[in-house]
């Protein structure tokens, strides 16, 4: 037989400690009479119990740096409230600001002696991806790495858009660091970059390998067109003041 | 010397205090994290979730009412974000298809482990309105008063959704042969 739901009720009230002393008795009078009130009682004690010994975790270390780093002092972040609103506001917003910025950056910032035949494709219309993980497509392979160092922290991201593989980068560094990305296929060239703000990452191409430097919190994106779309990879080496602190690979599993 | 209240904190915030907000960042920092991951079962959301949400609050410290406790304004922000998270990936759908299952083989595991793994793959397959209670709840050791204040609903409905929500949980354990 069911139990009634007012008992439902004062069960649940009395295991969290929120019912009256009239309640209480009440509860007691019914749970003498019923074997199905006390076997529930005894059920939902246990799941509580449970409950409420599940583990804390702890924040990754460098997540307090990263969101301080972020906040202005209190007048200056009223100034900047825009940079910030388009940095974490909707998902819409952030693609176009990042398309704005990559557009104007993708023209001024980058230092290239990459061979000419590679030369740029138009890849203003893939801008957005850099602050988007949903809507580029699925890579196969390894395409998310965790970088955890004193100097430098955060999640480097690969995603593909037909043919051009975009890197998004998503990093906090307490210094200047400098990151080495080398591909060694031949079929994949630099093909532009964009970022979330419009200073503080500089970038520097080369057959083969693309050089970044960056200081302090840092969202942008890396364009490389694979031409043949077969399986590749990224290495990536980050170093701080010349010396290397941690080197990963990314895998690009090719177009099925 | 005693520790600063929240309410000091803030004060200190709006005059220009950065460091009153780190007091603020550190002593919310954890279980903020912890509510964003119980509530996406994914610790790299988690860790962005907790960055919004005190990058918002540090911008909207003006719009706080003090006369609410500041825990639960930072809940509920955290909540929202979570659940704006789950939106975003359309993930909805197929967490509640998801049977509570353990990840990793059972016989490596320690019974608590096994135990902590089982219940949070259980609460994933809550609705999101269920599995917020149950997390102010049992995780944030929350009254119904403050719970009913963090997501503006009544307390009546608070406690409806808590106890369909052990129920649920209760029969997804079970299902799992965790209970």
């Amino acid at each position: 037989m069911a139990i009634e739901h007012k008992y439902v009720e004062l069960i649940n009230a009395g295991i969290d400690g929120e019912i009256s002393a009239g309640q209480r008795a009440e509860l007691e009078r019914f749970l003498q009479d019923s074997a199905e009130g006390r076997q529930l009682q005894s059920d939902l004690t246990k799941l509580c119990d449970r409950l409420d010994t599940i583990e804390e975790l702890s924040p990754p270390p460098h997540l307090k740096h990263v969101i301080l780093d972020s906040v202005k002092p209190r007048e200056k972040a009223m100034k900047s409230t825009n940079i910030w609103q388009s940095i974490f506001a909707a998902q819409s917003v952030r693609i176009a600001s990042a398309f704005a910025f990559g557009v104007i950056l993708t023209a001024t910032i980058i230092s290239s002696d990459q061979i000419s035949r590679n030369a740029f494709d138009d890849v203003t219309g893939l801008v957005g991806t850099i602050s988007s993980t949903t809507s580029g497509d699925p890579v196969p392979g390894k395409h998310r790495i965790s970088v955890s160092r004193r100097e430098i922290a955060g999640t480097v991201k690969l995603q593909r858009a037909g043919q051009i593989m975009v890197i998004d980068f998503d990093l906090y560094s307490s210094r200047p660091i400098e990151i080495v990305a080398d591909f060694a296929d031949p079929d994949i060239w630099f093909n532009g970059f964009a970022q979330l703000e419009s200073t503080g990452t500089s970038v520097s191409a080369e057959a083969g390998r693309v050089t970044l430097m960056m200081e302090g919190r840092r969202r942008y994106a890396l364009y490389l067109h694979n031409a043949s779309g077969a399986e590749a990879t990224v290495n990536l080496s980050f170093f701080a003041s010349g010396t290397l602190i941690q080197e990963e690979v990314l895998q690009f599993g090719g177009v099925e | 010397m005693s520790k600063p209240d929240d309410t000091e904190l803030i004060d200190q915030c709006m005059g220009g205090d950065r460091h009153a907000f780190e007091v603020l960042l550190v002593r919310y920092e954890k279980p903020v994290f912890n509510a964003a991951y119980r509530m996406l079962s994914n610790a790299e959301d988690a860790r962005d979730v907790t960055q919004t949400v005190f990058l918002k609050a540090f911008e909207n410290l003006g719009k706080y009412d003090p006369k609410y406790k500041f825990f639960s304004w930072i809940y509920r922000i955290a909540l929202n974000e979570s659940i704006n998270c789950l939106s975003k990936q359309n993930r909805l759908d197929v967490l509640q298809q998801e049977p509570a299952s353990q990840t990793g083989g059972p016989e490596e595991q320690t019974g608590n482990e096994q135990l902590s793994e089982g219940i949070q793959a259980a609460l994933m397959t809550l609705k999101p309105d269920y599995r917020t209670v149950i997390i102010l709840k049992h995780l944030m050791d929350c009254s119904y008063l403050e719970i009913s204040q963090i997501l503006d609903i009544p307390e009546k409905k608070v406690k409806s959704r808590l106890y369909s929500g052990r129920q649920l949980l209760k029969d997804a354990l079970t299902s799992g042969g965790l209970h």
